[in-house]
């Protein structure tokens, strides 16, 4: 049997994907969310797709690594990647557990929140190895002055950015521990595209290859996170955060872009 | 680099071999760089320049694909120049 090209899975997961959540944008009222796709079902079916998703991600990254043989430097941050996006399924996971196993709201914090947070330290050390072993590879892709000015400009436009977009989020009516994971989810999103724009940079000169094409699919993935954690943040603890479509089909496209980007590096390797 | 213009030169077939792995121009940078660092021009590589190229270019295709993927790349590179007849 033929395998299904990825351009074809592509367009068909985002197809489906804005059919289900954007209609609700528009009418969230209409018989069809209320009966058929009722919120409780569509937040069902959310989990389901970004737990296969970040699934998905993982298994290509560890695959991807597994791969590579141990001389290779490329390995241990592919590791790192995967290693990142299991704790990130494992925080679905546990997240999903509340309003379907024990039936009550999310807390927040919750335990989820903690393998969550923890996905970021193998994220950030794998994203700087990358940079460290790409740059080591001798091609042209770049002089280390370059790269080091790309890393201060854009921190400095991010740093600028969550100061404007965070400052209301660090402001309002919560707790402390309810601010400290408002804050941290879009602070370290921010943080982590800073090595992610420097990887761009640095595969730049790659495209329309196929190196070039996992790391394009990985920073919009990255892109849809950043977008996604700090809506999140702004809507709070509530029900309509929960609920969101709009704030659902970015999370989904996010964590599928990353899927993707973690298919094409393996299929880059084993094809 | 620009291209030989002889589609069927060694440098050509080399960068239309990594060409769908590096993008085309990069495939012809890692050409330039790594026949510089040999200390070759390009036109009329016998067979001992192409096989130190292919050498200088491995470690650096191995960054990006791995040992196993880079030597399968690199023996498919040989086959094509030796169906063609050397440099």
């Amino acid at each position: 049997m033929k395998p299904i090209s990825l351009r074809r899975v592509v367009i068909a997961f985002i197809a489906i994907a804005c059919a289900v959540y954007l209609p609700k944008v528009l009418w969230p009222e209409a018989r069809f969310y209320v009966e058929v796709l009722s919120p409780r079902r569509l937040q069902f079916l959310g989990f389901i797709a970004k737990i296969g998703c970040l699934a998905a991600g993982a298994v290509f990254s560890l695959r991807s690594a597994s791969q590579f043989s141990k001389r290779d430097a490329a390995r241990w941050p592919w590791m790192l990647l995967g290693s990142s996006f299991a704790l990130w399924t494992a925080g679905y996971v546990i997240l999903m557990f509340y309003p379907f196993v024990l039936d009550i709201r999310t807390p927040l914090p919750s335990a989820a929140d903690l393998p969550f947070l923890l996905g970021y330290v193998p994220l950030f050390v794998g994203l700087v190895r990358f940079i460290s072993v790409y740059r080591g590879s001798g091609l042209p892709v770049g002089s280390a002055r370059q790269h080091l000015r790309i890393a201060i400009g854009s921190g400095a436009v991010l740093a600028i950015l969550s100061y404007v977009l965070l400052g209301p989020i660090a402001r309002a009516d919560l707790s402390w521990p309810q601010l400290f994971i408002n804050l941290a989810y879009p602070v370290m999103d921010l943080v982590a595209l800073v090595p992610m724009i420097v990887m761009i940079r640095i595969v730049f000169a790659f495209r329309p290859g196929s190196v070039w094409a996992v790391w394009a699919a990985l920073f919009l993935g990255f892109i849809g996170l950043a977008i996604a954690d700090s809506v999140t943040a702004y809507l709070g603890p509530s029900e309509a955060a929960a609920m969101d479509p709009g704030l659902h089909l970015t999370y989904l496209l996010g964590y599928f872009f990353v899927a993707c980007g973690a298919r094409l590096q393996y299929e880059l390797l084993a094809k | 680099m620009a291209a030989s213009g002889d589609p069927d030169s060694a440098i050509d077939i080399i960068a239309r071999a990594l060409q769908p792995l590096l993008g085309d121009n990069m495939a012809r940078a890692a050409l330039e760089v790594n026949l510089k660092k040999v200390g070759l021009s390009g036109a009329d590589l016998s067979p001992t320049d192409l096989e130190r190229l292919l050498d200088e270019l491995e470690p650096g295709l191995c960054v990006f694909l791995g040992q196993v993927h880079t030597k399968r790349v690199l023996d498919g590179i040989r086959r094509q120049l030796a169906s063609r007849g050397g440099g």
